[in-house]
């Protein structure tokens, strides 16, 4: 390589480099850093749309798996994001039919054991939940605003979950805003 | 005659006084009725003409910590077929643990008409003093003067068209807690020790004084309120004085399970940590929740006969643990073990006849979520695979003579077992 084609390969390569991080800056948002699309992957409208709809809480997705079918009612999509820093991962189902990305399903554990402990911490010191003597470590899950709406306010909250009885946590206070038991439902 | 007349008039001016009297107090009466007569009904209330504003959201709520401000925006469409004037007051409720300061909030425009259809933003700006108490604290702004006509007087009114506001003031904990609570399964008779590191962010040493709590004794079992596993005597607490600034320390918490103990503990360790932003007393205390588990020493034993020679197989098999219970879940408890069994089989005159292991099996449970039983808020979970639990299943093979055999299984590791002796030829 002589004196004259270095600096045009270094401007190559600094231009490819540069159009690297366009790129992946221009679709994926900074807390997914590495997404990886399994089967079909349709146009990058989807992508774009499904950033808007996917979010983790206080905790970053180092790897997202993305697989999507086509069926009779649309393309069904799994997106699944997996952080070092959480025991499970967070887990939604869409459809995109009609130009429309609709969220069917969520199942959300990716959460700080910081967070997951202090949401189980505030739940065992519900009555309810002391006078139940539940036993074994609970599973918590996020549950979003729109769902959360239903039975507090619509905000992120957490449902800490053993057998039989669970309660719904807002994480800003870490107090329990609802009761659910097996045999009675919500009781507060 | 003077005085006969005299004396009829005294006793008709009495009598009249009196009639008076009662005449008053059954007007009194009336009176009475006719307040409760006004009161207004619910049928009333829904002809109340409540002015058609569409304020949206209708609530908001900020995390800030003393000296912060924080900006929310609200708007208010008109539904009207007139402007309204809107002039957005601050009402705090007169009751609450703290009472926020009408001047930590501003509203824009101060006071404004919105047109018939039209829209209005509103900015509500928070602005908290750098030496409010830190606290839970709410307020109301009422965008219009209707309120909530209710039957009876309330001490706080309920305006028709308000925004409701909750602050969440904090300051970050300058001691850092690793584990808020200890969960686990024991053995009883045996001994464990867990820690409970605390760190300190700040530039003071800290004091600290960690003591079994006496909030937190509650115990309840399936009928109702049982006596614990253990007593708190059980538990022994070691740990420095304080946390030096900067500095990280242990908490050692040794457990001494009486061989005696069964059932579930629970209690709490308060760490007596003299920190100003723990605001209450179960901010700085670590939750134990301990299930007693007897390992088994003798075998249970099960008495069949072979009436002939033959070929068997016995399977051995855990309960299907569910995600949240014991042993055999998902579960990651610290002393979390895979069951497994010990199993003997004898003949006549007490003879072992030995049994070889041809197989291991782990079985799983795996829900669709949704509704099935879970919590509503979760059911947005269905389509979804859940681990219920999972199922441990040894297979022994042996060639068995025929008469009286005894089947001796020990489990380990799990609650409930299952066993299942096929002969002849599978």
């Amino acid at each position: 390589m002589n004196m004259g084609t270095k600096p045009a390969f270094l401007l190559i390569l600094l231009a490819v480099m540069i159009a690297g991080c366009l790129n992946a800056s221009s679709t994926k948002p900074d807390w997914a850093h590495e997404v990886n699309w399994l089967g079909e992957k349709p146009d990058s409208i989807v992508e774009k749309e499904l950033w808007t709809q996917i979010t983790p809480y206080r905790i970053e997705y180092d790897i997202v798996n993305i697989t999507a079918k086509s069926e009779s009612d649309g393309l069904h999509l799994r997106v699944i994001g997996i952080s070092n820093a959480a025991i499970n991962p967070d887990v939604y189902d869409f459809i995109y039919s009609d130009r429309t990305l609709t969220r069917t399903s969520y199942l959300l554990e990716a959460l700080q054991v910081h967070d997951r402990d202090s949401a189980i911490a505030a739940a065992m010191q519900k009555r309810e939940v002391m006078e139940k003597g539940v036993t074994g470590v609970p599973t918590v899950r996020r549950i979003l605003p729109d769902t959360s709406k239903k039975y507090y306010a619509a905000k992120t909250l957490l449902s800490v979950t053993w057998t039989g009885i669970s309660v719904l946590v807002d994480p800003d206070e870490w107090k329990v805003v609802q009761v659910w038991n097996e045999n009675a439902g919500v009781i507060s | 005659m003077n005085k006969k007349i005299s004396l009829s008039v005294l006793v008709l001016l009495v009598l009249s006084t009196f009639g008076g009297v009662a005449s008053s107090q059954e007007f009194g009466v009336v009176e009475s009725s006719q307040v409760i007569q006004a009161v207004p009904t619910m049928e009333s209330f829904d002809t109340q003409n409540f002015t058609k504003l569409e304020i949206s959201p209708r609530y908001g709520n900020a995390q800030l910590q003393p000296g912060e401000n924080r900006e929310m925006t609200v708007t208010i469409k008109n539904k009207e077929t007139k402007s309204i004037k809107v002039s957005p007051i601050v009402v705090v409720p007169p009751y609450g643990e703290y009472l926020m300061d009408k001047e930590w909030i501003t509203v824009s425009p101060a006071s404004i008409e919105i047109p018939a259809g039209g829209s209005q933003k509103f900015t509500i700006k928070v602005v908290i003093p750098a030496d409010a108490s830190i606290g839970y604290y709410n307020a109301n702004i009422a965008f219009t003067d209707e309120k909530m006509p209710t039957p009876y007087p309330e001490p706080f009114p309920n305006y028709v068209h308000s925004y409701s506001l909750s602050i969440n003031l904090w300051t970050p904990p300058t001691i850092q807690i690793s584990n808020p609570y200890i969960n686990d399964q024991l053995e009883a008779g045996k001994e464990y020790d867990y820690k409970i590191k605390l760190k300190n962010t700040g530039d003071k040493a800290v004091a600290i004084d960690p003591k079994m709590s006496q909030q937190n004794q509650m115990y309840g079992g399936p009928f109702g309120m049982m006596a614990s596993a253990f007593t708190d005597d059980a538990v022994t607490i070691t740990s420095p004085k304080e946390i030096p600034a900067g500095g990280s320390i242990e908490v050692n918490v040794h457990i001494k399970v009486p061989a005696d103990a069964k059932g579930n503990y629970q209690g709490g360790i308060d760490l007596g940590i003299d920190d100003p932003s723990i605001r209450d007393e179960w901010a700085d205390m670590v939750n134990l929740m301990f299930g007693v588990w007897r390992q088994p020493t003798e075998a249970y034993v099960k008495t069949f006969n072979a009436k002939e020679a033959a070929s068997m197989t016995i399977e051995v098999s855990s309960n299907l643990g569910v995600a949240y219970g014991y042993y055999g879940s998902i579960t990651n408890t610290k002393n979390k073990k895979d069951p497994s069994f010990a199993v003997t089989l004898t003949g006549s005159g007490n003879n072992a006849i030995p049994l070889t292991k041809i197989k291991t099996i782990i079985k799983g449970g795996v829900s669709l979520g949704g509704m099935n039983g879970l919590p509503p808020w979760e059911s947005e979970s269905e389509g979804i695979y859940q681990e219920m639990g999972t199922q441990y299943i040894e297979t022994y093979k042996v060639d068995v003579p025929a008469g009286d055999l005894k089947l001796g299984i020990i489990p380990q590791n799990t609650q409930q077992f299952e066993y299942t002796i096929s002969m002849g030829n599978n």
